[in-house]
């Protein structure tokens, strides 16, 4: 059957031989219902058609034609009976077949015959007429729902052959007429077979869209079958899934939860209640916001509530208090349904109370740990472990600073490194005292130090032990008690040196008393005043001697109190030479002042004074006989003001240097030193220079002498501005990185009389020279912000017309230099002979008669005395006797001391002053010399560089001569 | 059930419902051929005069008489009526023509057995004059036995014509009768004996005219 199908389908198969081809045994299963489901629909509607067919013909029978007759009488007509008949022979059949076996070929084929014999009667009973003819078409188009051509055909053939018999026969009975033309048979088939061809195409066309629509069906129904395979399949994993993911959450150690947005409890599984201490019921209705303790749950709630606004994600640790207070690790992250976006939180949550124990635990060993290690690490002393056979397992930083190695130097190595030769068999003692149970501790020794050193530690072992009580190790703690050892031996000799500085003058006094009081000499006597001067002098040294202990106590107990005041350096500077001044003739040393500079300090005057004292005291007793020693002061980087002292002595040797400032402290200790001297004094001095902000430090060479200096902060800011030095004709720009070479120069070069400012850099050198102009440089090229020649250059364009003669000092050969700049007058390479180099200084700036005094003095006679004084003393003396005079002058020159009265006319004192500051003249020297009263104010206003102030009616010629040298630098007289 | 067996009942219910096909085939074969048979079969032949009677009620004509006999109720005449109607449009027939319309009345009838379609049809056409034969004497006299029977008498009462004019039983349409008809109205036919001799008398198609009682 299905064969039979498949080749009728291709025989019609006439445009597309794949139209009616089906994809697949299910389409073709498809086409076949469909087609069947259409022939049976057709028998049934046909069923129904030949009822009402065969009762209409019926009805029109019996209007029409109902009875026969003859004469008078009358019969059923015939036609009733052929209709009733022959009607229902041509209905009940094909009905019952279409009612009973629809769909079967049978029936559409027999209703296919009926049909066209129906027809045919019809047509016959109607005589022929045209209109019946149209009953074929009909039924043709009605057969024609069976989408069957062989109904079509059979239906045909029957029509044809009726036609044909008919036709031959009784055309009258099929045409009408009793005489019809053959061709007119032929042309009622014709009609016939051309319908045919439409209902037979459009049956094809209607089969090809069934075949379609079957392909398509089918493909659906694959697919749906296929997905219904898949879904059947997914549901089983989904189930599977669903199950396992049922057991896990009833079988977890976590607790599950899915809550919603404000944290209500939509899903929870048992362990969920049981860490909560819920019951299930609770649980689910409560959640277990309320079982977080009041001091958590605004974190908490405050986490949670980030977590909803925020990403959505909820990781948390916190307490929560139930049935079994414990800690829980809860982590939630939002769900978002597909369908209705509603948002859910799904999350665990642990009890974490174990591992939250465990971690404060570890944390607290870590952190005994970590103390430990840091006492260990940041002790001072050196920690050492070592095995029972003196293998060192660790080694702390202290180690390191203490002997010198590395910990990774010494860790694996023996302890007998530190061990000095006659001290290994007292290691191996210690080490049996240890294991024997007896202790050891601050036990003093002397270990080696990487350097070969033996130093003195204080060592205390414990043994090592391990979880099981057994020894593994010992530890050692090494003390370096080499500081203390140094403070017992500086202590001891203090004690040696104080009973010496005490006993010697006690011993003068009471010598000298007892002489007077023995009567050995005589009251009166010369002898005796002597004597009463020794002890007097010797009481003045113990009073000295105590007040520097009693200071030093003060310093330590935090009682020093200090009267700041502002005061010009230069006036401290001054008075502490002249408190030394005789000392210094006493000790045939000359005491140099050099105050080119100054500046304003904020400073106990006593105590600063007491410190420069002490350091020139120290520089006289420390210098040769002949030598000298300069005070000085200079500008400091940041607004420091240094303080300085310079001797020419043996220099101090520099592992002393850093001692120098410790207490009891002396370069020679030993009972055989020249010098007297408790060792307080420039303890004393740091601690009264740090107590006013500052530094105190020193630098020495044993070839050149020592420098010892203190660094002020300078306060007064309008000074501070103006702080760069002017420079005279007669001054010595010393441009020297070096300190010790400086001052070396500057030593040399201020005994000579002339003028020293000394800068270190470039920058500072060309700031200088932007404001005034030196009679000489003196050049070092090794500077540390570049080659000195580039100064040369600078001069250049300063003083493109007026070059500033230069003599360079350098300690590296330069071919350059004499090309460099046409006024480089000399070249020395270091080390070089300073009586060379005075010698070319010399050359250039001629001492004495150079040197130019401008005086203010409106009276005549008094003007004159004074100008004869100071040619006197070898200086040029430019006179002006009133105030704009004065300033006129000026204009011209820059002198090297001013001496002014302060009445005078035009302009007075302080106006010519006011006016000064403000030029280039804000640091010439300045001798005051009026008969006027100066207050402190005035005295204010009348500053510019290094000023002094003389009274006219109490101050001697000599006073005014030595003010007006001290002004000059020591003005050396020419001859 | 196993597929055997039911592959065997389906086989013979097959094979039943061939044979009731066939025999249903062979019925239908029957009753269509009867109804072949009597549609074609023609009722008794009359035996007319060959000479218009002269005892008929009837006025012969000058020229040319025609007298059809109809039975009021026989479904078959309609088509003769048809016939007749169809055969009177032209007008030069009717100029010669004397056209009797016999409508059958038999004894113990009423007025109303001759009334209805017929009648009225008859009744409506020109130059017919329609005539109720009471008791069927005039179909009597003229040997008419059928309904349908038409007649034609030339002048001298000579009949030319006897005969149905429908090709079979209630069917309009060419049939020999009126073809014949009309050939003699025409005056064609006068001279061709072989021709004469074809056309005068052909069957009839109706109702018999005579009672069964």
């Amino acid at each position: 059957m299905n064969t039979t199908n498949r080749e009728t389908v291709k025989i019609f198969d006439w445009n597309d031989r794949r139209a009616l081809v089906p994809n697949s045994p299910l389409a073709e299963k498809i086409y076949k219902q469909e087609r069947l489901s259409v022939c049976q629909q057709t028998d049934r509607m046909f069923g129904w058609l030949m009822i009402v067919q065969w009762l209409a013909s019926l009805m029109v029978a019996l209007v029409v034609s109902p009875y026969t007759w003859a004469g008078r009488d009358s019969f059923i007509h015939p036609h009733i009976y052929f209709v009733t008949i022959l009607g229902s022979l041509l209905t009940v059949f094909p009905v019952y077949l279409a009612f009973r076996h629809a769909g079967e070929p049978v029936t559409r084929f027999v209703m296919a015959v009926c049909q066209m014999i129906y027809s045919g009667m019809l047509i016959h009973l109607t005589g022929g007429r045209i209109e019946s003819h149209f009953h074929i078409f009909g039924s043709l188009a009605f057969l024609s729902f069976y989408r069957d051509w062989r109904v079509l055909a059979v239906a045909s053939l029957v029509t044809l052959f009726d036609h044909a018999v008919r036709g031959v026969y009784i055309p009258e009975s099929i045409y009408g007429v009793a005489l019809a033309s053959p061709w007119r048979t032929v042309e009622h088939v014709w009609w016939v077979l051309f319908e045919d061809v439409f209902l037979i195409s459009a049956g094809y066309q209607s089969l090809s869209a069934m075949m379609a629509n079957a392909n398509k069906q089918a493909e659906l129904e694959a697919t749906r079958t296929r997905v219904e395979e898949l879904v059947t399949e997914r549901t089983v994993q989904l189930d599977a899934s669903e199950n396992r993911y049922r057991v896990l959450c009833e079988t977890a150690p976590l607790g599950i939860y899915q809550t919603t947005p404000d944290g209500k409890c939509i899903y929870i599984n048992m362990r969920f209640a049981e860490i909560f201490g819920l019951t299930f019921e609770e649980a689910l209705r409560d959640g277990w916001s309320h079982t977080v303790p009041a001091d958590q749950l605004e974190v908490v709630g405050s986490a949670w509530l980030a977590a909803v606004n925020g990403n959505g994600n909820f990781d948390m640790q916190f307490r929560i208090e139930s049935e079994n207070p414990c800690w829980v690790h809860s982590k939630a992250s939002r769900v978002v349904a597909p369908k209705d976006g509603v948002e859910t939180y799904v999350g665990t949550v642990e009890d974490v109370t174990e591992q939250v124990m465990a971690e404060q635990a570890r944390a607290e060993r870590a952190l005994v740990q970590a103390r430990l290690a840091s006492i260990v690490e940041h002790s001072n002393d050196a920690i050492v472990g070592k095995s029972l056979q003196g293998v060192i397992s660790s080694w702390n930083p202290a180690a390191e600073r203490l002997f010198g190695w590395s910990s990774a130097e010494m860790i694996g190595q023996t302890i007998s490194n530190l061990l000095p030769d006659d001290k290994r068999e007292e290691d191996a003692a210690n080490l049996s005292r240890i294991l024997s149970g007896e202790k050891v501790g601050e036990y003093e020794t002397v270990r080696l130090c990487k350097d070969g050193r033996a130093i003195d530690v204080a060592l205390t072992c414990s043994l090592m032990l391990d979880s099981d009580g057994q020894a593994i190790g010992v530890s050692v703690i090494y003390r370096d008690i080499s500081h203390r050892k140094e403070v017992e031996k500086r202590l001891s000799e203090f004690y040696s040196t104080i009973s010496h500085e005490l006993r010697s003058p006690l011993t003068s006094i009471r010598g000298a008393l007892s002489l007077i009081d023995d009567k050995i000499i005589d009251m009166g006597s010369d002898e005796c005043y002597e004597m009463i001067g020794v002890a007097r002098s010797s009481s003045e040294r113990l009073v000295r001697l105590i007040n520097d202990i009693l200071d030093i106590k003060k310093i330590e107990a935090g009682k020093l109190e200090l009267k700041l005041e502002k005061i010009d350096a230069a006036t401290l500077v001054e008075r502490a030479v002249a408190s030394m001044e005789g000392l210094a003739r006493a000790s045939n040393i000359q005491l140099i002042q050099d105050t080119t500079f100054s500046a304003t300090v904020k400073v106990d005057l006593d105590r600063i004074i007491q410190v420069l004292i002490n350091l020139i005291s120290n520089a006289i007793k420390f210098s040769s006989d002949g030598g000298c020693v300069i005070v000085g002061l200079h500008l400091q980087p940041d607004a420091q003001l240094r303080f300085s002292v310079a001797d020419q002595g043996a220099g101090i040797p520099d592992h002393l240097q850093s001692r120098l400032f410790q207490r009891f402290q002396q370069v020679d200790s030993s009972d055989t030193r020249p010098k007297e001297g408790t060792g307080l004094g420039l303890a004393l001095s740091k601690a009264i220079v740090e107590e006013h902000k500052g530094l105190i430090g020193v630098y020495s060479s044993t070839s050149t002498g020592s420098t010892f200096w203190f660094d002020l902060p300078i306060v007064d800011a309008a000074v501070k501005d103006g702080l760069i030095p002017l420079l005279g004709a007669s001054t010595i720009l010393l441009v020297e990185d070096d300190d010790n070479i400086a001052q070396y120069m500057r030593l040399s070069l201020l005994k000579q009389g002339y003028q020293i400012v000394r800068v270190a850099t470039i920058a500072e050198a060309t700031d200088i020279l932007s404001r005034s102009r030196p009679g000489l440089i003196l050049l070092d090229l090794n500077l540390p912000d570049g080659n000195g020649l580039d100064i040369l250059q600078y001069l250049k364009e300063q003083f493109p017309h007026d070059a500033v003669p230069v003599i360079v000092t350098t300690g590296t050969a330069c071919d350059k230099v004499s090309l460099a700049y046409p006024v480089v007058l000399d070249c020395f390479f270091k080390p070089f002979e300073m009586s060379l180099l005075l010698k070319s200084v010399e050359k250039v700036i001629k001492i004495g008669p150079s040197r130019r005094i401008l005086l203010v003095e409106d009276d005549q006679a008094t003007r004159s005395v004074i100008a004869k004084q100071l040619t006197a003393i070898g200086a040029t003396c430019m006179e002006a006797s009133n105030g704009l005079e004065a300033l006129n002058v000026v204009e011209s020159f820059v002198p090297d001391l001013i001496v002014l009265d302060v009445g005078l006319p035009k302009l007075d004192g302080f106006e010519v002053i006011s006016v000064l500051q403000k030029g280039p003249f804000a640091f010439v020297p300045l001798l005051v010399y009026s008969a006027q009263e100066l207050t402190e104010s005035d005295r204010r206003k009348l500053g510019l560089g290094l000023t002094r102030y003389l009274d006219k009616g109490r101050i001697s010629p000599e006073e005014f001569i030595d003010s007006v040298q001290e002004l000059l630098g020591h003005l050396k007289v020419g001859s | 059930m196993s597929n055997h067996s039911l592959t065997k009942q389906s086989a013979n219910s097959s094979l039943g419902l061939k044979k009731l096909v066939i025999a249903w085939g062979v019925l239908v074969l029957l009753g269509y051929g009867s109804m072949v048979v009597y549609s074609t079969s023609p009722a008794k032949s009359a035996v007319t005069a060959d000479h218009f009677p002269l005892d008929s009620t009837l006025a012969h004509g000058r020229n040319l008489t025609l007298i059809t006999f109809l039975h009021p109720q026989c479904p078959c005449s309609r088509a003769t009526v048809s016939e007749l109607q169809e055969l009177l449009v032209q007008n030069e027939f009717q100029s010669n023509l004397t056209i009797y319309a016999v409508v059958s009345r038999p004894s113990g009838c009423s007025a109303d057995f001759t009334r209805g379609a017929i009648l009225d049809s008859l009744s409506s056409m020109k130059n017919v004059q329609v005539v109720i034969d009471k008791d069927d004497v005039e179909s009597q006299r003229f040997g008419a036995r059928a309904s349908g029977q038409t007649l034609l008498f030339d002048g001298q009462g000579k009949c030319l014509f006897s005969g149905g004019i429908t090709a079979a039983r209630g069917e309009v349409g060419a049939n020999a009768g009126v073809n014949a008809l009309r050939q003699y109205l025409a005056g064609t036919t006068t001279t061709t004996t072989t021709t004469t001799l074809t056309t005068k008398q052909t069957p009839v198609f109706g109702c018999s005219l005579e009672s069964s009682k």
